[in-house]
């Protein structure tokens, strides 16, 4: 399910931000337009795809914000929208009133989340998100990227309550950017962020919230207890995957994902569907594991990903320990 | 098929610049229904003692049409009292200016079973019109009018354009009006063919016709089913790339027994250039039989023609099967003798291995079926 | 009586002069739709359209489900609020509607591709300014894009109509076809097209005249208009895209036809070749 982006340019500067090496290397102020917006919209659905979801930078940023979000409902699409929830009083206006009557599976947000004691916030920024918050609360499912060690998801369980977000956590780590130095959990911390993660689960537990994990984790860093206590608790069924997640930029570029917007990138335009692009995608994926299976060496041998239940970890991990080594490997693994 | 080329009228309304008719002495006949009944017996004759041939009879001149309707309606009863048991083996076409072309002739070229018109047309000002200054306005817009007729009644016409000097300014301009005006018919691409020194300005040579088909035919060969029938594009098309040979008279090597030109008075040659030249010149339908002009013994040498050539001057081209070395006639205004090729093999030559293959991609072998 | 269909205005004695005729029913106001069914069907007419020149903002016309009953020419200036609009596509991408827009407003362009989109069937009207290149681009959209949708005019009247080495005229899309469509004024006389009635160029004085319209030299003219570009040797007749667009845009001002038309002569050949093999949706 490709995620689309209507913008470049964003409100925050989070330290971990997956998009910073993209949108430093693209033109800030590309947006999205009418056409190409059309286009990949023809695109999917022919594709067969019912689910339209919007990203950038910020995707509210873009003028016509809400036209494209009600252009693809009225396409049949079900939208969702990842955000910031730095939204304008007057964007914010426009979706309550044009998106009042729409049902949640057709339209809602992911708002990350950062924690304002640990990620430098500006009190008019705050303010923003909750107002936002306050305004589509049952519309937004939380999420929070894990980029320190030290993390607390109080915060998270607070505005769950305060503003009646969904009941669902999207739990995801920051990967490191090959070719970028942003603020991500090293390979050697991912257990002990794994551990912190759990003693909250009283308070999941309490507040009936759902954990859903994004990509990228290895399973075998969760112990039985932990996985039979997702497997309870979750927000579906766990999934320890990597995968080419498809981005698509204001200019049609596509890549496999955000960690790896510098890696083989390619034009939108050169693909008749998505199963193509998928198709074009994973086959390099998969040379990436062919050189490593994964974040551990024993992945190599590892029977769980041998049958597709864990991918081995984030692959932007092996793709930027190439970068740094002499090239030796498949010629597809570099940047 | 035997074509008669029927000279029914050297007197014509226009004064082109490249066209010879208008310049012979005596021009201006027109062929008595005397000389024309003479035509229609001896061509009965001719198709009793051959029953496997048919006539094409080609009405030219000058300018056919100023002969008017009634003739061709003349024309049409002496064929129906003459030539009763053959005329299904005789067919009709027209060239013509078209300037002429209005309603009364409708009917009775029906009737003659003729579906489609041969004309020419220039865009370029003054080469075509009647007088001295060749009013070509007055020349294009009776052109039009005939066009308008023609479409109306559902005849279907080919063009004829010939390559001037100034051709070579804006071929593709050229090209796309020609293609524009004649959007259905048939279209043929001709050198013009000079002969003295005062219309020399409008002469090309045969590399300067190869580069202008050349210009043309990247654009022809993009868009071919667009344009699908331009010559002689499409007969090396047919020739070439398909194997089906497709040539015309004068590539053919054919032209021996199967080509007759009739003048007003009955008289018979070759061809026109033949008839203009005085040469190739075989006799008056008042005194001898068509098969018997068909059959003279001066038609030899071009035949001879065809064994002489390949063992000399052609000897080893690639592009004989294609060309038979040309029309004779043009050996003939080069060297006063028909056992040369003609001057204009090097265009065919020339656009075939600069352009055609290259752009299509096909060598043209002879040896392969 | 004519074979001819009349676009005519919403005039009871007009209308009632001309009973048994084809018309087309002009008109500027939305409201009159069901007035116009009705009346033509009071003075037996053969309504083949309406020709609706609302003007102002498509989202703010009062489109209505008795417009299912016929087709309907929608000129309007703009697209106006996607947000006001979309609580009518249902009902309009259902209707026999085709909106007009003028490329007078260079967002037109991106809203016809808009509308179309969403099955509204849709015409360019090329005027000045025209940014050739967008056309080109909504042309290609229409014509090779990925997924069928709402009729994108001239484009599509050309890949259905168009037969190679044949003229090719759509006036016909937008009203300006005289060898089936005469324009009546509310007076009863005649013009070959809506300009020239405006101007009062007409070539007959009464409807009442109509059959002896193939003698009148000005219908015979035009009919054969086309032959003037051959006759003055001008740049529509070494055009390219000539048989597509007939020289429909000289001397309006503007350059760029040319490149535009051979493309899209272009894009409708590949169109018709594709439909040959089935291989568009």
């Amino acid at each position: 399910m490709p995620n689309v982006l209507l913008t470049q340019r964003c409100v925050r500067a989070c330290p971990y931000c997956f998009a910073s090496k993209h949108m430093t290397e693209g033109a800030p102020d590309a947006v999205l337009s009418w056409e190409d917006f059309i286009y990949v919209a023809d695109f999917l659905q022919n594709s067969g795809e019912r689910r339209f979801p919007m990203l950038g930078g910020e995707p509210t940023l873009h003028p016509q914000f809400v036209e494209f979000v009600a252009y693809a409902l009225d396409r049949g699409f079900r939208v969702h929208v990842f955000t910031s929830g730095v939204v304008s009083e007057r964007t914010l206006e426009a979706i309550a009133s044009e998106f009042r009557d729409e049902p949640f599976d057709r339209f809602h947000f992911i708002c990350n989340l950062n924690d304002p004691e640990q990620t430098p916030t500006s009190a008019s920024e705050l303010r923003n998100v909750h107002r936002f918050l306050a305004r589509m609360g049952e519309r937004v499912i939380p999420g929070f990227n894990i980029y320190r060690t030290d993390f607390t998801l109080d915060f998270l369980f607070e505005a769950i309550n305060r503003f009646g977000l969904q009941r669902t956590l999207r739990l995801g780590l920051a990967h490191p950017i090959p070719g970028a130095s942003t603020a991500c959990i090293r390979i050697h911390d991912i257990e002990h962020v794994i551990e912190r993660m759990f003693s909250f689960r009283p308070l999941f537990e309490r507040m009936r919230v759902k954990p859903g994990l994004d990509c990228g984790f290895p399973m075998c860093r969760f112990t039985e207890q932990q996985l039979g206590w997702l497997m309870r608790h979750g927000a579906g069924i766990s999934e320890f995957g990597c995968s080419p997640v498809l981005d698509i930029g204001p200019d049609l570029t596509v890549w496999p994902c955000f960690p790896l917007s510098s890696f083989h990138r390619k034009s939108l335009l050169e693909f008749n569907s998505q199963k193509e692009l998928l198709a074009y995608y994973r086959r390099i994926h998969d040379v990436v594991r062919t050189e490593i299976g994964g974040l551990y060496p024993e992945c190599d041998s590892c029977w769980y990903r041998e049958d597709g239940r864990c991918a081995g970890g984030c692959i932007a991990h092996s793709v930027g320990r190439f970068q740094s080594e002499a090239r030796l490997r498949l010629p597809e693994v570099y940047l | 098929m035997t074509t008669i080329i029927l000279k029914a009228t050297e007197a014509c309304n226009s004064n082109c610049y490249y066209c010879d008719v208008v310049r012979k002495q005596g021009s201006g006949r027109s062929m008595p229904l005397e000389v024309l009944e003479t035509v229609y017996r001896r061509v009965d004759e001719h198709l009793r003692s051959s029953p496997e041939d048919r006539i094409s009879l080609l009405w030219h001149g000058g300018e056919p049409l100023l002969l008017g309707p009634e003739y061709f309606r003349a024309a049409l009863q002496l064929q129906r009292r003459l030539c009763a048991d053959t005329q299904s083996r005789i067919s009709h076409d027209v060239q013509t200016n078209l300037t002429l072309f209005d309603e009364s002739f409708v009917d009775v070229f029906r009737e003659l079973g003729i579906t489609a018109l041969g004309t020419s047309y220039d865009p370029e000002p003054h080469m075509r019109g009647p007088g001295r200054a060749r009013d070509s306005t007055r020349y294009n817009e009776g052109f039009m009018r005939g066009l308008r007729v023609l479409e109306r009644h559902g005849f279907a016409w080919g063009m004829i354009y010939v390559v001037t000097q100034r051709s070579l300014r804006q071929p593709l301009e050229t090209f796309h009006f020609l293609t524009n005006l004649s959007l259905e018919g048939a279209f043929n691409l001709n050198a013009v063919l000079i002969y003295d020194q005062q219309r020399k300005d409008v002469a090309i040579t045969a590399e300067q016709f190869a580069d202008f088909l050349g210009t043309l035919f990247e654009v022809w060969w993009k868009h071919r089913d667009r344009f699908p029938a331009v010559e002689p594009f499409r007969a090396l098309r047919e020739s070439i790339i398909d194997r089906r040979l497709s040539l015309g008279c004068v590539d053919s090597g054919q032209c021996t027994y199967h080509h007759v030109n009739v003048a007003p008075d009955g008289s018979t040659s070759q061809c026109g250039r033949a008839a203009d030249w005085n040469i190739l010149s075989y006799g008056n339908l008042a005194d001898r039989s068509l098969t018997d002009v068909l059959r003279d013994p001066e038609r030899e040498q071009l035949e001879r023609r065809q064994q002489v050539l390949p063992q000399g001057e052609c000897a080893g081209c690639r592009f004989w099967k294609l060309c038979h070395g040309g029309c004779p006639l043009d050996a003939y205004s080069q060297h006063r003798d028909f056992l040369h090729k003609s001057e204009w093999c090097e265009a065919k030559r020339g656009f075939i291995e600069r352009y055609f293959e290259p752009v299509t991609g096909v060598r043209f072998d002879p040896d392969q079926d | 009586m004519t074979s001819h269909a009349l676009v005519v205005p919403h005039d009871q004695d007009l209308l009632r002069r001309l009973k048994g005729q084809t018309v087309v029913v002009r008109t500027d106001d939305p409201a009159s739709v069901a007035t116009i069914l009705t009346d033509t069907d009071r003075h037996d007419l053969r309504l083949r359209g309406i020709w609706l020149k609302a003007g102002g903002a498509l989202a703010n016309v009062e489109v209505d489900e008795s417009w299912r009953r016929c087709r309907v020419a929608l000129e309007v200036d703009v697209m106006g609020s996607y947000r006001v609009l979309r609580r009518r596509l249902g009902l309009l991408s259902g209707l026999r509607t085709r909106v007009y827009l003028s490329t007078r407003e260079p967002e037109n362009v991106t809203n016809v591709r808009v509308l179309a989109s969403l099955g509204v069937a849709c015409a360019v009207v090329i005027e000045q300014p025209v940014d050739w290149d967008a056309l080109a681009d909504l042309a290609t959209y229409a014509l090779l894009g990925l997924r069928s949708r709402g009729s994108i005019e001239p484009m599509h009247y050309l890949a259905r109509n168009y037969v190679a080495r044949h003229r090719t005229d759509f006036g016909a899309i937008y009203f300006d076809d005289p060898k089936n469509l005469l324009h009546v004024d509310d007076q009863g006389r005649v013009a070959l097209s809506h300009r020239e009635l405006l101007r009062g160029d007409v070539v007959l004085q009464s409807v009442d005249e109509l059959s002896g319209l193939e003698c009148v030299e000005a219908y015979q003219e035009r009919i054969y208009g086309w032959q003037r570009h051959f006759l003055d040797a001008d740049a529509c007749a070494c055009c390219p895209g000539w048989r597509i667009c007939l020289g429909r845009y000289l001397g309006s001002g503007s350059s760029g036809c040319a490149s535009f038309f051979e493309e899209l002569l272009d894009l409708v050949e590949q169109y018709q070749a594709r439909r040959g093999q089935g291989r568009l949706g």
